[in-house]
């Protein structure tokens, strides 16, 4: 394979545009002045009006079995428009009760030309604006009356917060990939993944995009920012005689080409995927067990933001039909008064990772801002949009979104601290003795997972599931360690945080994408490894197929 | 690397080499056979037939506004769909549906390079998938049936004579000439402001199609649909609104009208929308006769004859916990009437091999046939696959579809044709007679009706696709009353209340004919696959004279037009 990597080049245009010669943004503040002046003297005037537009360079190829699958690049530009009607206090967005309350409630977003004349992006922009309004001040007469029939509210805060405009005009992003050498180079990896006969389907991918987003609000906010972002994964699947499907998935994001793993540690990442679902194909299945579970950092990471993470999203603290776990916990203990955790989306590495959760600005047109969740066990804040809610009147930066979706409070790249770190070797004894002290066999360890989720509403148990990929027994009588499959580890918020005993000295990175109502948006979580006095976990779901009845294909038509 | 000479390879690959070598068909080949010898499992039957049906294509999807570029995707794709049956041509798992588990017919995408072994990794876990789904749904297909009291269902598949043909691949379309094309007729738009939407939407799908199964079947033929679509509306002052369209469907992009013939009909169209505003709106009920020309005339007999000409037995849907539901459309039956004497009706897929609809195998592999559907007004034959009905018990050549389904039969170009052919005048001298009885001095004629794939309502111009369930006629876009004296009288605003098939059986005279393509879902797949959702197929049918037609005047949503006026009206 003929290395792809000098031929990539990340295209960054040399000098920034100004702002009257970039046509969307002209086009946009155009449509905003007109708009604005148009309603200044009607009944129930927009008093906020925020546009937003994604314009996305995508490449997509996929590789199985030694052949090319699919190979793609598409540029689209996406629209929203935020229409407020009423005031700071009370306007069109806020919940009509009784009623379903997902935030993206009427909104839709539409497609603009991606070149050709102003004009067509000014028409686009003029009948998407129409529309919002239109459906804005339909929602005020609803809202108003909504409020008058129903008893007061718990949480009487402003639906949008005062917020200073902000102005940045990035340099536009650009992403150029030599597509030819890449296809070669997935091709030639996903023909080293079929190499093991048992392994029924494999792929390798890789995707990129190039995106600049552009802020234009009335309130005079300008942003343009770039964002790049690459992944190659590579994924290996295969069928256990229990029906079980054994999955294993390897992947790496970067916000550079240069920066994608060089040639020889990509085949090595095959070598080891291969070798890791030969050893967890054949481990016997987890059986559910309660007891104490050591979790490397990358684990520990996707651990915390699911239980703590969404539950630090501000906006839920004030919707009725959430947990709202935290919302009285601000001052408290919740856990471990050695750890730390803040969110800080200003951070483009950390330890030389690149981060997912990384960005300037939000989708709010705010700037991204280190929010402090939790200081020395102490519960101390939320991430916050610009929707206030008791105690945290300010956007601090978190408001976000993916492309035809209404910002609600997100993560972006949640970390783990501890002040009392200990070595690998302290935790796993720690662990063990856990595992006596509860007179279990053994204790578990978790070393990769595919992620997670969890439900922070009222409706459904306030709880949180994390889909293990990798996990080992480790024998308090001294036995070598064992691996397992098929597990999951599922729990409850405040117990889970109350029960992480010790942190470790090796922070990891996570770089993933999180999905909730705002649409999936891509995150960080960075944490050392963490133990967990007791931790349930439950047996993963699994498929009732057998493997296929015919052995694979082989060359020359011998199976 | 560029797009060009992504195409440059992958043509080379799909598009070259002499009949005999043809790896991806080879491959394909030795894995149906190894299956078809090998797969089994204990107590449980064997496939008695297995299919692959591979299409391979180049394809280009283009939508434009007002002279940009919203969507631009041109690659290569390709599919394959795997049918097992198991059981007997008598009693199998096909066009049986009780869940969303799968049936024996299933589909997925296949790596694009011509190598045998990646194109048999595929094809063997999607056998596995088809052969384990077809055992299930037999037994639930027979548990179903266990305790019905009777069950008229004809046979589930026919064996037939093998078919052995190897075409040519069309070949691929050029993507930026679809683009210009799109943004030359969307820049249209620009100078006229009264229009408030218009999108231009093009697709194009060339490549082949293979057909390969256990019997010994092995037609690879060409795949080739072409479907550019200027859909636009306007709002009048009472907030209504109203769509109408300019399309055009061919084989490929060679076919399409002169760029100045398609510039113009687009023109026609924005002037066509800002006349419309200014007509006057329909207030009162009209019950009389009605003259569909033109394509109004097309499109009653697309809407209400078209999709009720398949002989396939419709397909059977199992209990489920909610209970059993039968949403199929259904069928004509043989020997009803469903026009009047003088009518006559026939599909030929190999009459005009111009038209997109137009081929010499169907999807099944099997020869195109001419078909006689009505005769003097009465039904007297169907449109056929490998899946009887109940009055059709062998194909006739017309299972249409994609991948992964159980074809059904489905027209290609139909004709309608009239014993007796009246000039516009005549008709309309006909049909002021009729009104007299209505105590009207005029008639309604109807020139065009808005496509049913576009969604009754539709505020953004996505992507049309066509819903589930029978199509409903659309209201109007150009109708006028016509008096005695030769006046005519523009109107808008009208909706049919309860036009349905029956009412070709009020057609009381015939006029001159017209011919029109356009893509239409198939049965087996109602909200469309492939690159252009939806399948050719050509029609030529006269204008007519209904005896009796319910209009209403259409209140439509009535909302406010902007407050802001368009950018356009510079």
């Amino acid at each position: 394979m003929s290395s792809p990597f000098p031929l990539i080049a990340l295209l960054v245009a040399s000098t920034a545009w100004a702002q009257d010669e970039d046509p969307l943004l002209l086009a946009l503040e155009q449509e905003m002045a007109r708009t604005m002046g148009a309603y200044a003297d009607q009944e129930d005037p927009p008093y906020f009006l925020g546009y937003r537009v994604e314009d996305l360079l995508e490449t997509s190829m996929r590789a199985k079995y030694g052949a090319l699958a699919s190979s793609q690049q598409e540029r689209r530009r996406t629209l929203d428009v935020t229409a407020r009607v009423g005031s700071h206090q009370l306007d069109s967005s806020h919940p009509v009760r009784g009623e379903w309350s997902f935030n993206t409630r009427g909104h839709e977003s539409a497609r603009l030309p991606a070149d050709g004349d102003a004009l067509a992006l000014r028409a686009g922009i003029w009948r998407q604006t129409a529309l919002e309004i239109q459906a804005a001040q339909e929602m005020i007469l609803r809202v108003r009356a909504n409020r008058a029939v129903k008893v007061e509210e718990t949480d009487p805060s402003p639906d949008f917060s005062h917020e200073e405009p902000q102005r940045h005009l990035g340099e536009l992003a650009a992403l150029e990939l030599d597509r030819a050498a890449w296809e070669d180079a997935i091709t030639g990896l996903s023909g080293r993944l079929v190499a093991d006969p048992v392994v029924e389907n494999a792929w390798v991918r890789l995707d990129a995009k190039a995106r600049n987003q552009y802020i234009v609000t009335s309130e005079g906010t300008r942003i343009r920012e770039p964002r790049v972002w690459l992944r190659i994964a590579m994924l290996v699947r295969s069928t256990a005689e229990d029906g079980m499907q054994i999955d294993l998935y390897r992947w790496k994001d970067v916000h550079d080409p240069s920066q994608l793993p060089p040639e020889a540690e990509l085949a090595a990442w095959t070598d080891e995927l291969l070798r890791d679902h030969t050893l967890f194909r054949q481990a016997p299945k987890g059986e559910p067990y309660s007891g104490p579970v050591l979790m490397r950092g990358s684990a520990a990471g996707v651990f915390i933001h699911e239980v703590l993470g969404h539950r630090a999203e501000g906006h839920r603290q004030k919707d009725e039909d959430e947990g709202q776990t935290f919302r009285e916990q601000v001052g408290q203990q919740v856990m471990l008064d050695s750890i730390t955790i803040f969110d800080d989306p200003t951070m483009p590495t950390y330890a030389g990772e690149h981060l997912n959760g990384h960005y300037r600005f939000d989708e709010e047109g705010q700037p991204a801002t280190r929010s402090v969740i939790v200081q020395d066990g102490v519960f101390r804040g939320f991430l916050m949009n610009r929707s206030p809610i008791k105690g945290f009147d300010r956007s601090n930066g978190h408001g976000r979104a993916m492309a035809g979706r209404l910002p609600v409070a997100r993560m972006g790249s949640t970390v783990v601290e501890s002040a009392d770190p200990r070595s690998s070797a302290q935790l796993r004894a720690m662990l063990l003795d856990e595992a006596r002290s509860q007179d279990r066999d053994y204790g578990i360890l978790i070393d990769e997972i595919g992620g997670g989720f969890t439900m922070t509403g009222r409706t459904w148990p306030n709880s949180f599931n994390i889909r293990v990929e990798t996990a080992w027994r480790v024998y308090v009588d001294g036995r070598p360690d064992e691996p397992i499959r098929g597990i999951d580890l599922v729990g409850t918020p405040l117990v889970a945080l109350g029960s992480v005993v010790a942190a470790g000295d090796d922070p990891a990175v996570f770089n993933g994408f999180c999905g909730a109502e705002s649409g999936s948006i891509p995150n960080s979580a960075i944490s050392p490894s963490l133990l967990i006095r007791q931790v349930e976990v439950q047996r993963k779901e699994k498929d009732q197929d057998r493997p296929p009845l015919l052995p694979r294909p082989e060359p020359g038509g011998e199976s | 690397m560029t797009r060009s000479a992504i195409f440059g390879i992958l043509s080379l690959l799909l598009f070259t080499g002499p009949a005999t070598a043809d790896p991806a068909a080879d491959g394909l080949r030795a894995e149906l056979d190894r299956n078809m010898a090998e797969l089994s499992l204990p107590d449980a039957p064997s496939p008695y037939f297995i299919s692959y049906e591979l299409m391979d294509t180049w394809d280009i999807s283009v939508i434009a506004s007002l002279g940009g570029i919203i969507e631009d995707s041109r690659q290569p794709e390709r599919q394959l769909g795997v049918a097992v049956r198991v059981g007997s041509p008598e009693l199998d798992n096909g066009n049986f549906k009780a869940s969303w588990q799968s049936d024996g017919f299933v589909d997925g995408k296949l790596v694009l390079a011509d190598l045998a072994l990646p194109l048999q990794h595929d094809a063997w876990l999607l056998t596995d998938k088809a052969y384990k789904g077809a055992l299930e749904n037999l037994a639930r297909k027979e548990a179903a049936r266990r305790n019905k009291a009777k069950s008229d269902r004809p046979p589930d598949f026919t064996l037939v004579e093998p078919q052995v043909h190897q075409g040519e691949a069309a070949p691929a379309g050029d993507g930026e000439r679809l683009m210009q094309l799109a943004r030359e007729l969307s820049a249209v738009f620009l100078q006229h402001s009264g229009v408030e939407a218009s999108r231009v939407y093009g697709v194009s799908s060339c490549g082949r199609r293979v057909t390969l199964d256990s019997g010994g079947t092995q037609v690879a033929r060409p795949y080739r649909e072409t479907d550019l679509r200027v859909v636009a509306s306007a709002r009048a002052e009472d907030g209504s609104t109203v769509w109408d369209h300019a399309s055009w469907t061919v084989s490929t992009l060679d076919d399409l009208p002169p760029q100045e013939e398609m510039l113009a009909a687009t023109q026609d169209l924005a002037q066509r929308l800002e006349a419309w505003r200014e007509l006057p709106a329909a207030e009162e009920e009209y019950v009389g006769p009605v003259i569909f020309e033109d394509q109004a005339a097309l499109s009653l007999f697309r809407v209400l004859l078209l999709p009720y000409l398949s002989g396939t037995a419709a397909l059977e849907k199992g209990k489920t916990r909610w209970g059993s539901r039968d949403d199929s459309r259904p069928t004509l039956r043989l020997r009803r009437r469903v026009l009047p004497q003088e009518f006559h009706v026939v599909d030929d897929p190999l009459a005009d091999p111009d038209l997109p609809s137009s081929y010499a195998y169907d999807d099944e592999g099997q020869p195109a046939q001419r078909v006689s559907l009505v005769e003097d007004g009465v039904v007297r034959g169907l449109l056929a696959s490998r899946t009887p009905g109940k009055d059709v018990a062998e194909s006739n050549g017309h299972a249409r579809g994609f991948p992964g389904e159980l074809l059904r039969g489905m027209p290609s170009w139909v004709v309608v044709r009239a014993d007796a052919q009246r000039s516009e005048r005549r008709m309309s001298k006909q049909a002021l007679r009729l009104a007299q009885d209505y105590e009207q001095d005029f008639v309604l004629v109807v020139r065009r009706i808005g496509d049913p794939s576009i969604p009754f309502g539709a505020r953004h111009l996505r992507r049309h696709r066509s819903s589930d369930g029978p199509p409903e006629m659309p209201a109007p876009v150009e109708l006028l009353r016509r008096y005695a004296d030769g006046r005519e009288e523009p109107v808008r605003g009208y909706r049919f209340e309860g036009l349905d098939r029956r009412a070709l059986r009020d057609i009381v005279a015939a006029g001159e004919g017209a011919t029109d393509s356009f893509l239409m879902t198939p049965d087996s797949d109602p909200y469309g696959s492939g690159a252009t959702y939806g399948l050719p197929v050509s029609l030529t049918a006269p204008a007519v004279l209904i005896s009796e037609v319910v209009l209403q005047p259409d209140e439509g949503s009535g909302e406010k037009a902007p407050l802001v006026p368009s950018p356009l009206e510079r």
